[in-house]
């Protein structure tokens, strides 16, 4: 039904750049995420798709109609875009009931075209010429009735919001939105207010209504396992800047850069710093942990030189972009945390080429008898389903999962080494992913 | 050419664009508006009065000493410095007793009154924050007995008239010997004569004062404490800290802003006060710009822009202290229970203690009007001492036709007298008008101001309608005397309902700024979403939501519209509204008839305001600015 393109948007208050020049292209009836930490803009790129906010510069089109253009003047306001939204907090009016709060806003719908379904749901053809009208007390008794069966929620329709439990809210709040038909669902964090049991009901149900619905979703979020598990697409977002936008897997697997390999998975991606050069056969062979030799096998071979001419010049390209005020928000590389039992010193000295971050997910950390390497257990935390598992080396503590439950005693000695070519190798530089590949130990 | 005039042309296009964006939100266009209007009601009058205090005014010592005076010719024919320059530089000659003394017109006019005002205004605020202060702890704090009707009572002071406690001052310790006039009631009951430092001048002006204003400090300290996560002192009795270093250095930082609040408000409240001083006979900056109005217009005009100054200067230190680092925010949602004090059985002597002080505060009062209305002369209660009958009359109620003897000068009774029941209409008609004007902007300021929280404007309107708050009463009335007299509105209900709409305007903004700034911005853009117009979000889910708040915002200026005399008192004839009749009666010697209007009065505000309160749940307390 509806595509949404965003090109160039950036909103600014003085010099603070909330959303530096994204473009973004959500297909129709795609259930994109917005993923990213608190006030990274977020929040701020949905309210700007719905038109509670306004851009400082940009463009975007909802369904092949420019909603807004800085450059030509056009500025459609939120109540003629036809969407719906749905707040964290569910924002129901407190003063109505249930079926007051569904109701009110299709009351107010005077347009050409309207009908009704059988089933009862609302047809819009805001191209129908002819005399408008509004709907009648039946037509509206029949769609609340579609909305209110969706979610459950028949029961509890002449009581007041004050009277329901959270997940009864989120339900309400959610009939009302889909109520008017909107061509895109816009939701904000609309999970965080539940608690986790409630979460995973609703997540689930999110999943069905998309499919049911057919419409477009956008759906904010800070949580990276709400994003993995309901989105077609995540659009990851730091400090106002796009970080990457593709499915999830891809998210996971391959990171564009060591913010977003950081912030994806739970637990979090081991990070290791490594030091050497590529060899002719296209491996790195590299330093790592304090002294173990290793060589990094890329899937597909990278030409080094070239890779890091490209890099720079995306780097340079973005700096060079023209900003009317000062940034404030510097974009400095991502500060990736590696795990150590005392905290040590940062190394002072200028970083070159040689330098590099090593990304191995804690499912590819294994546990045997023979691994070359050698740790101990320093802490372990088993579920039932899994185990995890910390194990020192050195000063390092490196992240593992082992499936069933396996019990560790702490203190114990264990080897282990990593598997499987779904490693990640960033340059250290700049923070960006060279390529993935196998970490094998020397 | 053309390369360099497209960037122009694109430019202006994107303003005009922004201030069409801009523009059609409701809240913007409506800051825009009322921006102008207010910076205009509340600055131009402020702009006559300056400009008076040069003007020539016909009569006055101004025109006569044009005439002498050639160098005023400077300023042109309309204007002159002799005001400025007389009361700063020239010295008055005047016989005391056999000997001349020579003072200076300033000492006279302006130092004297401007120490006496500073002076009442720093001992009310000390009062009242040290009365209402202790009063809130003990009762959110503490096992206080009685405190439902103790905190009801309480306020009584501030619902009632402001003249209410001067007059019974009067009517408890004055006496023929000390004072001259009538004996009060101490000297009737108890041949008691207090000193005359006790009876007029600075120390009951302050004490009066103070008890007037102890309810402000009372709702504003009290909401916080009310409010005030038990655990913030919990977490310091854990670490094992004193009490008392608990208290100063954990409680009393947390309720600071309440004080200074406190200490703004009742500092030009104070100031501004006109009746008080008048009737405990101290010479102010209010009373004194009354008392040289005629004879020195131009000169009285410049202590109302003294007044002014004070009340601008007040305004940046509200500024200053309020925004941002210290104000704390003490509600935390968690911790329901708060610690409660046990005063052991200490218990009951401070409730007694209190019992007894609103006894004097907010009973005493009512009875002591009561009583005055049946004495057949002023101060003569002798029923006491020789009963009822015979010693008490029904005269001052019940007299139906026009009579000259029995000291009634012409007056109809108090229940037949068409004059005082007109002067009530209107009363009611101004507080009506007001209470709607004010109760409306004020409600849309708040509004607006809430939905443009970083917007310099909206800070800019909301400055401006709260200015008139921490202006003076009677600076306020003079800027609109002399403004009304200008545009010849001068004793007209418009000018009444103009003045008291600018003067009130901040109770209702302030109410509606408080609760609309607790009200999500999305509970209103789920509505926006749905493409629900403006004024049915208002009215359907804005307005029923907050509907307390918003009828407190209502309730306030009505109430304090209809005791209102400082501010209206320059601006219309005396038999307009019930409170200048009542300074009539006053002059005319007919305290009766003013101690029965000021009993019908307080009574009417009183029922009123508890009428409301149980109908809606609205109440002053958060007009004022407390939680409640």
């Amino acid at each position: 039904m509806a595509r949404i393109e965003l090109t160039h948007v950036t909103k600014r208050w003085g010099g603070f750049y909330a959303v530096d020049d994204l473009s973004l292209l959500i297909d129709d009836n795609a259930f994109v995420t917005l993923l990213g930490p608190s006030g990274c803009g977020k929040t701020t790129t949905l309210r700007m798709i719905a038109g509670l906010e306004t851009p400082t510069t940009g463009k975007i089109v909802i369904d092949g109609v420019t909603v807004f253009d800085s450059d030509a003047g056009i500025n459609i306001p939120a109540n003629k875009r036809r969407v719906g939204f749905l707040f964290q907090n569910y924002a129901l009016w407190p003063n109505m009931t249930v079926y007051q709060n569904i109701a009110f806003g299709l009351s107010n719908i005077r347009e050409a075209g309207l009908s009704v379904t059988a089933e009862g749901e609302l047809i819009r053809n805001p191209e129908a010429k002819g005399e408008a009208r509004k709907l009648t007390k039946e037509e509206i008794d029949k769609i609340v009735a579609r909305v209110s069966a969706i979610v459950k929620i028949q029961p509890f329709m002449e009581r007041y919001p004050g009277e329901l439990s959270g997940g009864q809210q989120q339900r309400v709040a959610i009939a009302r939105t889909l109520a008017p038909s909107p061509r895109v669902l816009f939701m904000d964090e609309p999970l965080s207010n539940l608690d986790a049991k409630l979460r995973l009901e609703m997540r689930s149900e999110l999943q069905r209504l998309h499919l049911s619905t057919g419409s477009t979703f956008v759906y904010v979020t800070h949580d990276q396992m709400e994003a993995m598990t309901l989105a077609t697409r995540i659009c990851l977002i730091d400090n106002g800047v796009l970080q990457q936008y593709d499915e999830p897997l891809t998210v996971y697997n391959r990171p564009n850069n060591t913010f977003v390999a950081d912030f994806v998975g739970n637990p979090a991606i081991n990070f290791m710093n490594a030091r050497g050069t590529q060899q002719a056969d296209g491996s790195f062979r590299v330093k790592l942990l304090d002294g173990y030799e290793a060589s990094f096998i890329p899937n597909e071979k990278v030409d080094i030189d070239s890779w890091y001419a490209a890099a720079e010049k995306d780097i340079a390209a973005f700096r060079a972009k023209e900003r009317p005020a000062e940034k404030t928000n510097k974009d400095v590389p991502f500060k990736y945390p590696i795990a150590t039992v005392t905290d040590t010193a940062e190394e002072k000295r200028e970083l070159d080429r040689q330098d590099w971050v090593i990304g191995v997910r804690p499912e590819f950390i294994r546990i045997s008898e023979d691994g070359p390497i050698e740790g101990e257990v320093f802490s372990a935390m088993p579920t039932g389903m899994e185990t995890t598992v910390r194990i020192r080396v050195g000063n390092y503590l490196l992240t593992g999962v082992v499936f069933g439950g396996v019990t560790y005693k702490i203190g114990q000695k264990v080897r282990i080494g990593f598997a499987g070519d779904g490693a990640t190798l960033f340059s250290r530089v700049n923070g960006r992913l060279v390529c993935c590949g196998e970490v094998r130990m020397a | 050419m053309t390369t360099a005039a497209a960037p122009r042309a694109g430019s202006f296009r994107r303003t005009w664009n922004r201030f069409r964006t801009y523009i059609t939100k409701p809240q913007n266009a409506i800051l825009l508006a009322l921006g102008i209007i207010l910076t205009i009601t509340t600055i131009y009058p402020m702009i006559t009065i300056v400009r008076d205090t040069v003007r020539i005014h016909p009569g006055s010592i101004d025109t006569q000493e044009r005439a002498l005076d050639s160098q005023t010719e400077v300023l042109g024919s309309t204007l002159t410095t002799y005001n400025w320059k007389n009361l700063f530089t020239d010295t008055i000659t005047s016989r005391v007793g056999r000997e001349r003394v020579t003072q200076s017109v300033a000492s006279i006019y302006l130092w004297t009154p401007l120490i006496n005002s500073v002076l009442i205004s720093v001992f009310a605020c000390f009062g009242a924050i040290l009365y209402g202060g202790v009063f809130a702890y003990l009762v959110t704090r503490t096992n206080l007995k009685f405190k439902k009707y103790l905190s009801s009572i309480f306020i009584f002071p501030y619902i009632m008239p402001q003249w209410t406690l001067a007059v019974m001052w009067q009517n408890l310790f004055n006496s023929n010997a000390v004072t001259g006039g009538n004996d009060g009631l101490f000297v009737a009951l108890f041949n008691v004569y207090m000193p005359k430092w006790w009876c007029e001048g600075l120390f009951p002006v302050s004490v009066v004062l103070a008890i007037h204003y102890a309810p402000f400090a009372y709702i504003l300290i009290g909401g916080i404490f009310r409010n005030m996560d038990a655990n913030l002192e919990e977490a310091a009795t854990i670490l094992n800290t004193p009490k008392w270093k608990t208290f100063f250095r954990v409680t009393l930082p947390l309720v600071r802003p309440a004080i200074l609040s406190t200490i703004l408000l009742v500092f030009s409240s104070a100031m501004g006060s006109y009746p008080i001083p008048h009737y405990l006979k101290l010479s102010t900056l209010s009373t004194q710009y009354v008392g040289m109005s005629t004879n020195r217009a131009g000169q009285a005009s410049i202590l109302a822009v003294i007044m002014i100054l004070f009340g601008f200067l007040i305004m940046i230190v509200n500024q200053r202290t309020t925004s941002g680092r210290k104000n704390f925010t003490t509600v935390t949602g968690k911790s329901g229970q708060s610690s409660v004090v046990n005063l052991g059985p200490a218990k009951y002597v401070v409730s007694a203690l209190f019992v007894l002080l609103t006894l004097f505060t907010g009973i005493l009062p009512i009875i002591l009007f009561a009583i005055e209305t049946f004495l057949p002369n002023p101060g003569d209660y002798s029923f006491i001492k020789y009963g009822i009958s015979g010693h008490t009359t029904t005269k001052w109620w019940l007299t139906a036709e026009n009579v000259t003897e029995n000291g009634m000068y012409g007056q109809k009774g108090i229940l037949y007298n068409q004059d005082i029941w007109n002067a009530f209409a209107g009363s009611f008609f101004v507080a009506i008008c007001c209470a709607l004007l004010a109760g409306t902007i004020g409600t849309l300021i708040g509004y607006c101001v809430s939905k443009n929280r970083r917007s310099k404007w909206a800070a800019y309107v909301n400055n401006m309608a709260f200015l008139p708050y921490l202006m003076p009463s009677l600076a306020v009335g003079v800027a609109f005397f002399v403004f009304g007299s200008g545009v010849g509105i001068y004793n007209t209900f418009l000018l009444l309902i103009l003045a008291g709409v600018v003067k009130y305007i901040p109770f209702a903004s302030r109410s509606a700024l408080n609760s609309m700034m607790q009200l999500s911005g999305e509970i209103e853009e789920a509505a926006i979403i749905q493409d629900i117009p403006w004024w049915k979000r208002m009215t359907q889910i804005i307005i029923p939501i907050q509907k307390t708040s918003i009828i407190s915002g209502f309730l306030l200026p009505f109430m304090t519209c209809l005791r209102e005399l400082t501010l209206f008192m320059l601006l219309c004839g005396q038999g307009k509204i019930i409170t200048t009749m009542l300074g009539y009666f006053d002059e005319m010697g007919l305290y009766a008839f003013s101690s029965g209007i000021n009993l019908i009065l307080i009574i009417l505000i009183l029922i009123f305001n508890t009428l409301v309160n149980k109908l809606t749940g609205a109440s002053i307390d958060s007009g004022i600015g407390g939680d409640s």
